[in-house]
């Protein structure tokens, strides 16, 4: 069953709305000089191609810029955007594939990243990519940005306990496609 | 960690260094208020815009060197920066760093050390620097500490002042001003964690002289917030510091003659603004962004003692302090294009290396 898309925090009234706007469009321009480049490459490994996640991280900032930025702006919310961002996408994707009999999943790497990644990355990134959509998301918060369990919680809005479950499945089941594909 | 999890790591971020590091500036500015993107209908229109925004910078430019082809002279500006040129308006260096001239933007011969992920902070004399960050060496993950020392043609001499156990990164650093000692703060994860790892936050003052270091404050990252300026005042003992919390920059002021541990928290709100801040030379009062509305910067001068606004300065366009010249009048700062000199209202550029566009000089003086 698909997992409720991640929902950031409301925004908290209270603050006077000028200062509240200042400093979140401030937050905002440090968050993009900072991280718009790990952001889209945390987006490329969801999605599969740079296009798509350029787009989605450029999407999460244009919103939060557009006057409906929250009450915490914050790097793991905008992950979580992110998150959400991707998941939204793939969503259209297999909606299309539907109508279309194709595969809608993360797309297949283009001919020169696959050349550029070598035959066994190649396996374990489509390994990777037929996992289900938690676990997927799961094993690259925590193997490719290194978060903490807390850290991962905090972005998918799951508890710890869920998280440190769900990473041994994944890599349980991760094992399990890459004995297959052998 | 077994071999499918290496295996994993490896491969995600191999995966991921395939997104150049040069990514295409196409989403404009987060400080500058303009509209996002609304959709592909609206492509054509935005094209157009950039294109003759484009031709009329270009003619503001052809404009300004016409009338002023000649660098500024700027007599009170410290002779030297560090500095290094970074994508995407990040203000975190990968390297490399280099030392330029002031009056002519001419990057000086001399080898500086090469650290990623750093950070550099100036004295204000144009000779003396910290510089911190990660070393080269995968085997031995290091973020190291140096102190630059500049003679009078900018050949630089760099001592090794210490390191951290790993790649901790530094979020923030200042000099004192008499180069004795430097602040940071870092953030590290217990990383040999069974089940749960926790982030760390912490607030430290290294003394160079004694070659020792003070914990300020340390604390869970949930109950120290993101510092994102610091500067050292000019009365050589108060701190100011730039907090992001929750949802709000604050300015704060931190006594380091009596602070030496406690809830950072709990130190004195100086202001309800935040951001880079720059200590003016003698006094213990900075200078802040305060807000930027419609293409202008309004910064405020505030006392770290009382709180009061001393002044108010405002910018025709983006500009982010850095620090005061040598007479303590002038603010040196950041923009857009490269680097400037603000006498009152005053905008001066200083000469920096060529920039393409997305590109932006961290520097220090």
């Amino acid at each position: 069953m698909e997992a409720e898309v991640l929902r950031p925090k409301e925004r908290i009234s209270g603050s006077p709305a000028t200062a509240w706007k200042a400093s979140a469009e401030v937050e905002l321009g440090r968050l993009y000089r900072d991280h718009r480049l790990s952001l889209v490459r945390l987006a490329v490994l969801l999605l599969g191609d740079q296009e798509a996640a350029e787009d989605v991280v450029q999407d999460v900032f244009a919103r939060l810029y557009g006057g409906r930025a929250p009450e915490e702006i914050s790097l793991a919310y905008v992950r979580t955007c992110v998150l959400n961002g991707s998941r939204s996408l793939l969503r259209r994707r297999k909606m299309v594939s539907r109508s279309m009999e194709r595969d809608g999943g993360a797309r297949a790497e283009s001919a020169e990243v696959s050349t550029l990644l070598g035959e066994e990355r190649r396996e374990m990134l489509t390994a990777l990519g037929r996992l289900p959509r938690r676990q997927r998301e799961t094993l690259v918060l925590r193997y490719y940005l290194d978060l903490s369990d807390a850290e991962i919680s905090q972005v998918m809005r799951i508890r710890e306990g869920t998280v440190r479950s769900t990473v041994a499945r994944a890599l349980a089941r991760l094992q399990k496609e890459l004995e297959g594909n052998a | 960690m077994n071999t499918i999890e290496e295996r994993l790591r490896e491969t995600l971020t191999a995966r991921a260094a395939i997104v150049p590091d040069h990514l295409p500036p196409d989403l404009s500015d987060l400080s500058l208020p303009e509209p996002p993107r609304r959709g592909r209908r609206l492509a054509p229109v935005a094209v157009a815009a950039m294109i003759a925004a484009l031709i009329a910078g270009i003619a503001v430019v052809v404009q300004q060197r016409m009338a002023d082809p000649q660098p500024a002279s700027i007599p009170a500006t410290p002779p030297f920066y560090v500095g290094s040129v970074v994508t995407d308006y990040a203000d975190v260096s990968y390297g490399p760093w280099e030392v330029y001239a002031t009056a002519t933007g001419a990057r000086v011969a001399t080898t500086l050390p090469q650290l990623s992920h750093a950070r550099v902070a100036g004295v204000g004399d144009g000779r003396t620097f910290f510089l911190a960050g990660r070393n080269t060496d995968a085997r031995h993950k290091r973020t190291t500490f140096y102190r630059i020392t500049l003679n009078d043609r900018g050949q630089a001499s760099a001592d090794k002042i210490m390191a951290l156990p790993s790649w901790e990164p530094i979020e923030s650093m200042a000099a004192a001003p008499d180069g004795r000692s430097f602040a940071f703060s870092m953030k590290s994860t217990q990383v040999d964690c069974a089940r749960a790892c926790a982030s760390w936050r912490e607030l430290r003052v290294w003394d160079v002289v004694r070659s020792r270091a003070s914990a300020l404050y340390t604390a869970p990252v949930d109950k120290f917030p993101p510092v994102v300026g610091m500067s050292w005042l000019g009365d050589g003992h108060t701190l100011a510091l730039s907090l992001y919390e929750r949802t709000t920059l604050q300015a704060r002021a931190l006594d380091l003659s009596k602070e030496r541990t406690g809830d950072l928290r709990s130190s004195r709100v100086v202001t309800q603004s935040g951001g880079s801040l720059a200590g003016r030379r003698g006094a213990a009062a900075f200078v802040v962004v305060t807000s930027r509305t419609e293409g202008r910067t309004l910064l405020g001068e505030f006392s770290a003692k009382t709180g009061k606004r001393l002044r108010e300065l405002t910018v025709g366009g983006w500009f982010d302090p850095i620090g005061y010249d040598a007479k303590g009048k002038a603010l040196l700062g950041a923009t857009r294009t490269g680097l400037a000199r603000l006498d009152g209202s005053r905008l001066t550029p200083i000469r920096t290396p060529p920039l393409k566009a997305g590109q932006r000089l961290v520097a220090a003086w």
